[in-house]
């Protein structure tokens, strides 16, 4: 009787085989194509776009408010109507860039999300699995292993992260051209710098924390842990920072000075989130304000840092994290 | 006339490993066959090492390799583009289905995506994995994860297959169905096999030759034919029923017997085989004795390593 395992229609394989080069694209292509087949990756994306949503929600009310003013007001020839209608075109006084910022800052959250999502299990899984030793008993380097990681988790999160603030490019250009969008859309190419830049930021230390696990769980709850304590720091600074010293404000001309401690504004910034919202204000070159339409007040936002130093920072523990990851890619464990 | 050397698969030349102080390979020299090939040793002989060492997992302290005529060191993902591993531990893609891995595993080694998959296919079904191939791997029971190993390994067609410990964890038909396999992998499908593995009896049933391995050096290698032949060619014969006078008249022939039990017995002559078989069936004949079986004596894998290693 033939076994059950034998097929004679088998043959040996003399088909085409690409050379043994660029196989991180291979490991790219198959991270991305999960994630992107992921049901609540794509709910998070939808959720992370949230303040595009409510501003373009404002925008629009108040733009049927403001139409119907005018109309009433013309109708019934009131005197100083157009005092009136002018101080509801709320729509004129937007920073468009600002919404940009805003769109990326408030979607933090939902970016930690989704990059736990696609890598806290990224190389923790591989190594509870024995993956490597698949990985790299086939033409693929160490290298090919780091860098096809590192991407099949930096695209679907970039990817994550543009989505929204592509729609939203795009509707306000279609619509808001009028009222001065179109002078902002370089904004949109400086937003994605610093998607690019928070991107590569949460993969790397999530990868490098993955790689030093053995469940994808543990390596996201650390992840998380270290992304949140850092965070309530920033937020603590901010505190700080919104509760002026007695005596530290000072009349300046027509403008209002407060003095504030000169380590407030890089601490606000040291953190994951703080870096990535520092980052986006540095290639915005805003400063932040303007949330949901509200008037700027500049004394209560923090100016944005300098971004050569927010750029070497997120690179160096770009480095450092990629580094250990590096360190733990053995196809065997090797004891000396 | 002199036979001509055996053309080798893989060449490893005073191929040293280090793990910290500890020498897993000292000098290792080898040329390896082409066909199947049993790696045999004790535990902690350095066969794991080697295949490591072969993969590029391990770089060597001193010493050179080289598999298909292309250099371990120098040409490592050539070298692995033609060489398919079936580790000895679990190992997979967590979360994938098994196509999806086998599939994969075909990328990874330079398929085009399009052949990956349909050669996914082809290979789970002559693995046995044929009806289980949409389940996720970690679904899969112990002899299943062996079977998909050996699918990922043969995805891409190579020339040569690293078995390491294939049958580890199978039960006896899932053992025997694994042999099989590999017997015809390495009979029918144009693949030389490496099979490293501590049961003689697994490598009895699918090598033609073998390589001992012991503390890292190089013991013995051969035929399985040459390692189990006893010396002075002695044969073993089965008559119906025991018979003292055909014992006696072997003796008058001068044939020494060298250990009888019953009808079955052990015969030694210094003339060649044929001469001798000639004279035992003489013997028979002369005293009325019917030879039920006659062989030339081996002795069994097993005894054979033991001499080896001992």
């Amino acid at each position: 009787m033939a076994s059950p395992i034998a097929d004679l229609s088998y043959r040996s394989y003399d088909g085409p085989l690409n050379p043994p080069s660029a196989r991180w694209w291979v490991i790219a292509k198959v991270h991305t194509l999960k994630a992107f087949r992921n049901r609540f990756y794509w709910l998070f994306v939808g959720l992370s776009g949230w303040y595009y949503l409510v501003i373009l929600t404002v925008i629009f009310i108040m733009q049927m408010v403001s139409s119907n003013a005018t109309d009433l007001a013309s109708g019934a020839g009131v005197t100083g109507s157009s005092e009136i209608v002018r101080q509801i075109q709320f729509i004129d006084r937007f920073l468009w860039k600002n919404q940009f910022l805003h769109g990326f800052s408030f979607g933090q959250l939902t970016y930690l999300i989704i990059a736990l999502l696609v890598g806290a299990g990224a190389v923790a899984n591989d190594n509870r699995a024995n993956a490597l030793l698949v990985y790299l008993s086939k033409p693929c380097t160490k290298l090919d292993y780091v860098v096809g990681k590192f991407f099949g988790v930096w695209i679907p999160l970039v990817t994550a992260m543009a989505v929204p603030s592509l729609v939203f490019f795009l509707y306000g250009m279609m619509s808001y051209r009028q009222h001065g969008f179109a002078l902002y859309a370089g904004a949109f190419p400086a937003v994605l710098g610093a998607m690019a830049m928070a991107a590569a930021l949460h993969t790397s230390i999530l990868l490098g924390i993955s790689s030093l696990m053995k469940q994808g769980r543990i390596a996201g709850i650390l992840y998380g842990a270290l992304y949140m304590i850092t965070n309530i720091f920033t937020v603590m600074i901010l505190v700080f920072w919104l509760q002026a010293v007695p005596g530290s404000r000072r009349e300046l001309g027509s403008s209002v000075v407060v003095d504030r401690n000169p380590f407030l504004q890089p601490a606000f910034y040291s953190s994951i989130d703080g870096l990535n919202i520092g980052m986006a204000k540095s290639l915005l070159n805003v400063d932040g304000g303007n949330a949901f339409g509200m008037p700027p007040d500049p004394l209560t936002v923090v100016p944005a840092p300098n971004g050569f130093a927010v750029f070497w920072i997120m690179s160096a523990i770009c480095a450092f994290w990629l580094y250990i990851f590096w360190r733990r890619v053995r196809a065997v464990e090797v004891v000396n | 006339m002199i036979a001509p050397p055996l053309e080798a698969i893989a060449s490893v030349v005073n191929l040293t490993v280090r793990y910290g102080r500890f020498t897993a390979l000292q000098d290792f020299s080898v040329q390896v066959p082409k066909g199947c090939v049993g790696l045999l040793g004790p535990n902690g002989a350095g066969k794991t090492t080697l295949i490591k060492t072969l993969l590029g997992f391990v770089t060597p302290t001193a010493g050179t390799a080289t598999i298909l005529g292309h250099s371990v060191q120098k040409e490592g993902a050539k070298v692995r583009q033609r060489v398919g591993l079936m580790p000895e531990q679990d190992c997979h893609l967590p979360g994938m289905s098994a196509i999806e891995f086998v599939a994969y595993a075909g990328e990874l080694a330079g398929m085009p995506q399009a052949q990956a998959l349909r050669r996914a296919h082809e290979v789970l079904e002559y693995s046995g994995l044929g009806e289980s191939r949409y389940r996720k791997v970690e679904t899969f029971s112990t002899g299943m994860k062996q079977r998909i190993k050996l699918a990922q390994a043969l995805v891409h067609g190579p020339k040569l297959l690293l078995l390491d410990e294939p049958t580890n964890g199978l039960d006896p038909r899932g053992r025997e169905e694994m042999l099989k396999l590999i017997r015809d992998i390495s009979l029918h499908k144009d693949v030389n096999v490496i099979v490293s593995s501590h049961i003689l009896r697994d490598i009895e049933k699918t090598c033609e030759s073998v390589i001992v391995v012991v503390k890292g050096q190089l013991k013995m290698q051969g035929s399985i034919r040459d390692l189990t032949r006893i010396q002075g060619h002695p044969v073993d014969v089965e008559l119906r029923e025991p018979s003292q006078a055909w014992q006696e008249a072997i003796l008058r022939r001068g044939i020494t017997i060298l250990s009888a039990e019953r009808n079955k017995a052990r015969l030694q002559h210094e003339a060649p085989t044929e001469i001798t078989t000639k004279m035992i069936f003489e013997a028979a004949r002369e005293v009325g004795a019917e030879v039920r079986g006659l062989s030339v004596a081996t002795k069994s894998l097993e005894e054979a390593f033991l001499e080896v290693v001992h």
